[in-house]
């Protein structure tokens, strides 16, 4: 886990619930307000953001304040924000112009403002071994869905207005265009998953059929060797108690036969509880939102005298073509 | 394409939310970065119970090892005291916690369903209702008795119900395929299945694969194939191939041993102190045994003996109240051994608690000379004007300053003690069976901030960590050597700091110091750590109820039961060793 992202989450967390802290160091001594003491049953307290050293602890998950910080903040959360206009944006886009290979050729940067939505998923897969979560902040601007890891590096304004959500739809539809190679990497591992779990169901039911086969079959040519014996038996009673023990033998099959069949039917039940069983488990996946904006933010518009044309969003950090 | 569904559903709700500032929703982003990356490397439910449980390096390992690689099935089958029910609480909290569950059932012997309520309840803030009947399966957290849930009224239920989570305590009682249990659980429609147990092996590796086999059919084959894999002799003390043997188990089960966690346990130190009646009271306690002899001979003439031993076995494991409740049973039934049982555990546990008992007992004779020789014991025992037990107890605490905690099986011994102590100027606090939830979180609380001595009953105790005391008084002693561990582990477990003090009151010449000297003693209870008897008493060829054949015993003076009791000690020793075979692979199980 990024130190450096816990440490921000820590000092965001401080800031909002206007919690007093002390930075000595790299140590942070907090003050707690009544309501934070009731809930860690402490007064004050002290965290090393790199090292744990004694009573101190550390900023990281499985510390229990910490997680209990992290907790307070699970809910679904909504806004309406305002990014204002930067000009520093016109330094860094020239900056980055190289990356387009235009060489020579003039352009012209306009700073202009958009309206989009921006959406953070939770991708819940799901496969027959195994569960993943992948994380996917997506902004909706016009028609176009794009990838938004640098969001949060933007200053926000909250506008007090309540607004209508677009986007959604398009966004859960483009979710493949970012994480199609690890899904299709999920589909795989999920198809070979069941094929193994089927193929020890199978072989199981396989191996005990054969089992019951194999004890059936045991008796049957035991019963052939007594029949046998009893046809080069020497003495007329031999041969009677030879044809005595075949005949009870027969009897006995007759029986194991019928108690057999009801364990195929058991086995067989058995194997298609387990399949069915098997079925709960098929690929899914799952997009949770986690937070959801609406977004007035600027970015600027390169215009190439060859007729090109590039947004440079700031919170993507490069060029998309119009 | 894969089908990708939104989870909340038609997302109308979203403005539906009250809009948040900036900074939240900037916390509310890191958040989710923190706790998505935790899938595998942190349990993002931890802070709710990380108060309230010290937890332990292995427990989480155990925990995070079962949720990433075990997804649908896994038998958690660490050693004894190693807190398997702890984590089982972590998967269970976690998988709440990310919403993979809903439904969950949780399986136990019946002797331990509140102890799984009350663990539950105050370490993981999870209400589990006991399933006392069919309709109470349609809440989302049950737990039942397996006894109760194999019953033809439970089952038919049950087969209906599709579980998100299965939770099997004690595992290995579904050793054999044969019974009623195994074939219960087999019914059962689960997601996921986890399975506890700290001793998979009891007699032979079979058992084992019993076992495996009814939390992952087919994985380790059939029984035939793997015995043809991996077992090199009929009686399954005999493993080939070991480390792919070890290595497949890895897959699918997780198992710390003691020796491997670097957990250091608290040294008990044990005191037994054998007191001498006064000769009233002697001659008391021996009229009342000559009577209850000729009473239980007389029983044995009438009787089947055999009829009432599994009532008597189950009965060795229950409550006071419950016992109660059999008692009933049994003398409708006209099955009168309990009862004389239960006489002779009065008469050691105290005097007044010996003549309240005769006086019930009393009631139940319609022999007008028996109810006369009755008459006559309780009006001698009246007579007796001492009780060595009472006296001791208050010269043992006169100098003690810590806390104590006494116990007895007996709720009027329970009152008797507690009025003494209290006149003598002693703190204390009375916790049994009949409390309810609060009250008895109320008594818990109550004797760690203010009372120096909780007296307790058996029934009251189970579930309780009690490890900030460190001294157990047994003021009289179950026949059960489960009931003895059951109390010793109420202290003796991990995150006791001090050495554990148990003092053993019992009279010279009573069945109490015939029991401490020819059982207990012997089989070194006291110091075997908690959880080991089962395993003895899985050795122990006599089946049926240990109290009773304690009892047979003690008055037929026959020493074959503790001949036995030696034998069996010794098998688990020697299981103890075949299993560390197995599953000494070094890395903790996980």
């Amino acid at each position: 886990m990024d130190p450096e992202l816990i440490e921000e989450f820590f000092k965001c967390y401080l800031d909002e619930n206007h919690l007093k802290y002390a930075v000595n160091q790299g140590i942070y001594t907090v003050t707690l307000d009544k309501k934070h003491q009731k809930w860690y049953d402490l007064k004050k307290c002290t965290f090393d953001p790199l090292l744990a050293k004694g009573p101190i602890q550390l900023i990281q998950p499985g510390n229990f304040i910490f997680d209990s910080m992290v907790c307070r903040y699970a809910d679904v959360v909504v806004s309406n924000l305002r990014i204002p206009d930067d000009h520093d944006h016109l330094f860094a886009v020239n900056e980055k112009l190289v990356d387009l290979n235009k060489g020579s050729v003039t352009y012209n940067i306009s700073e202009e403002r958009e309206i989009g939505t921006y959406i953070f998923f939770e991708i819940i897969v799901n496969t027959a071994n195994r569960k993943q979560i992948f994380s996917l902040p997506m902004i909706v601007i016009g028609k176009r869905t794009f990838l938004a890891d640098n969001f949060l590096k933007a200053d926000f304004e909250l506008v007090q207005e309540k607004f209508k959500v677009q986007g959604v739809d398009q966004a859960l539809g483009d979710i493949e265009l970012f994480i199609g190679k690890d899904l299709v990497k999920a589909e795989n591992e999920q198809d070979k998953d069941m094929k193994d779990l089927r193929e020890i169901q199978h072989q199981h039911a396989e191996d005990q059929y054969s089992e019951l086969q194999s004890e059936e079959n045991k008796m049957l040519d035991r019963i052939n060797s007594l029949e046998n014996d009893a046809g080069y038996a020497s003495t007329f009673s031999s041969k009677n108690r030879y044809m005595a023990q075949a005949k009870s033998l027969r009897k006995k099959h007759m029986l194991l036969i019928k108690k057999n069949q009801s364990k195929r039917q058991e086995i067989k039940g058995l194997f298609d509880k387990q399949i069915n069983e098997l079925e709960t488990r098929e690929l899914q996946v799952e997009a949770k939102i986690v937070a959801l904006a609406k977004v007035d933010f600027p970015y600027l518009l390169v215009t190439f005298a060859d007729g090109d044309e590039f947004y440079y969003f700031p919170f993507l950090e490069t060029f998309e073509k119009k | 394409m894969v089908n990708i569904k939104l989870q909340q559903g038609p997302h109308g709700f979203i403005e539906e939310k009250e809009l948040v500032g900036a900074q939240h929703f900037k916390l509310r982003l890191i958040a989710q970065g923190i706790s998505t990356v935790g899938v595998v490397q942190t349990l993002i439910a931890k802070s709710t119970y990380a108060d309230k449980i010290d937890l332990l390096e292995h427990q989480t390992r155990a925990a995070l090892h079962v949720l990433n690689n075990f997804s649908h099935r896994a038998l958690l089958a660490d050693e004894v005291g190693l807190g398997k029910t702890i984590e089982a609480g972590i998967i269970i909290k976690e998988y709440i916690a990310r919403k993979l569950v809903r439904k969950i059932l949780i399986l136990t012997p019946a002797t331990l369903k509140y102890q799984w309520q009350e663990e539950m309840r105050s370490k993981f803030g999870e209400e589990f209702i006991i399933a006392d009947s069919p309709e109470d399966y349609t809440n989302s957290k049950v737990i039942a008795s397996i006894d109760t849930a194999k019953t033809e009224r439970h089952q038919k239920v049950l087969a209906n119900i599709q579980w998100d989570l299965i939770v099997i305590d004690e595992a290995h009682k579904l050793k054999n395929t044969a019974t009623q249990n195994y074939k219960l659980v087999k019914s059962l429609r689960k997601e996921r299945c986890l399975m506890l147990t700290a001793t998979p092996l009891q007699n032979n590796i079979f058992e084992l694969w019993a076992l495996l086999d009814l939390l992952h059919p087919g994985f380790l084959g059939t029984k035939a194939k793997f015995t043809e894999n991996f077992v090199s002799d009929k009686d399954g003390l005999k493993i080939n191939r070991s480390s792919i043997l070890q290595e497949k188990l890895r897959k699918i089960m997780v198992r710390n041993l003691r020796k491997d966690t670097g957990i250091k346990f608290a040294k008990r130190i044990v005191k037994t102190h054998l007191l001498t009646f006064s000769a009233e009271e002697m001659h008391f306690y021996q009229e009342a045994i000559a009577f209850i002899k000729k009473q239980y001979e007389e029983i044995s003439k009438l009787e089947k003996r055999d009829a009432s031993v599994e009532d008597v076995e189950s009965a060795s494991n229950l409550s006071e109240e419950d016992l109660k409740k059999m008692a009933g049973e049994y003398k409708r039934k006209g099955l009168l051994t309990f009862g004389l049982i239960m006489l002779t555990r009065q008469l050691t546990s105290s005097l007044a608690t010996g003549i309240k008992a005769l006086e019930r007992y009393k009631d139940t004779i319609e022999d007008e000379e028996k109810v006369l020789l009755v008459d006559a014991l309780i009006f001698q025992g009246k007579k007796i004007d001492t009780d060595q037990k009472k006296d001791f107890l208050l010269k043992l605490l006169k100098n003690e300053k810590d806390k104590v905690i006494i116990f007895t099986t007996f709720r009027h011994t329970q009152d008797l003690l507690e009025l003494e102590l209290q006149v003598h100027g002693f703190t204390t606090v009375k916790f049994n069976g009949s409390m309810n939830a609060e009250e008895k979180e109320e008594a818990i609380l109550e004797f760690k901030e203010k009372k120096q001595i909780l007296i307790c009953t058996d029934a009251g105790s189970e579930g309780r960590n009690l490890q900030f005391a460190h001294i157990l008084i047994n003021f009289d002693l179950p026949w059960n050597p489960m009931r003895i561990e059951q109390r010793i582990g109420r202290v003796h477990r991990i995150g006791q700091k001090r050495d554990v003090i148990i003092h053993n009151i019992a009279i010279k010449n009573t069945i109490e110091s015939y029991i401490l000297n020819k059982l207990y003693e012997k089989i070194d209870l006291f110091t075997q750590a908690v959880g080991e008897m089962d395993l003895v008493l899985s050795q122990l060829k006599r089946k049926g109820s240990i109290e009773r054949s304690i009892f047979d015993s003690f008055l037929d003076s026959n020493e074959d039961l503790f001949d036995e009791l030696i034998e069996a000690k010794n098998s688990a020793d020697d299981i103890k060793k075949f299993d560390h075979d197995i599953f000494g692979w070094g890395e903790h199980g996980s």
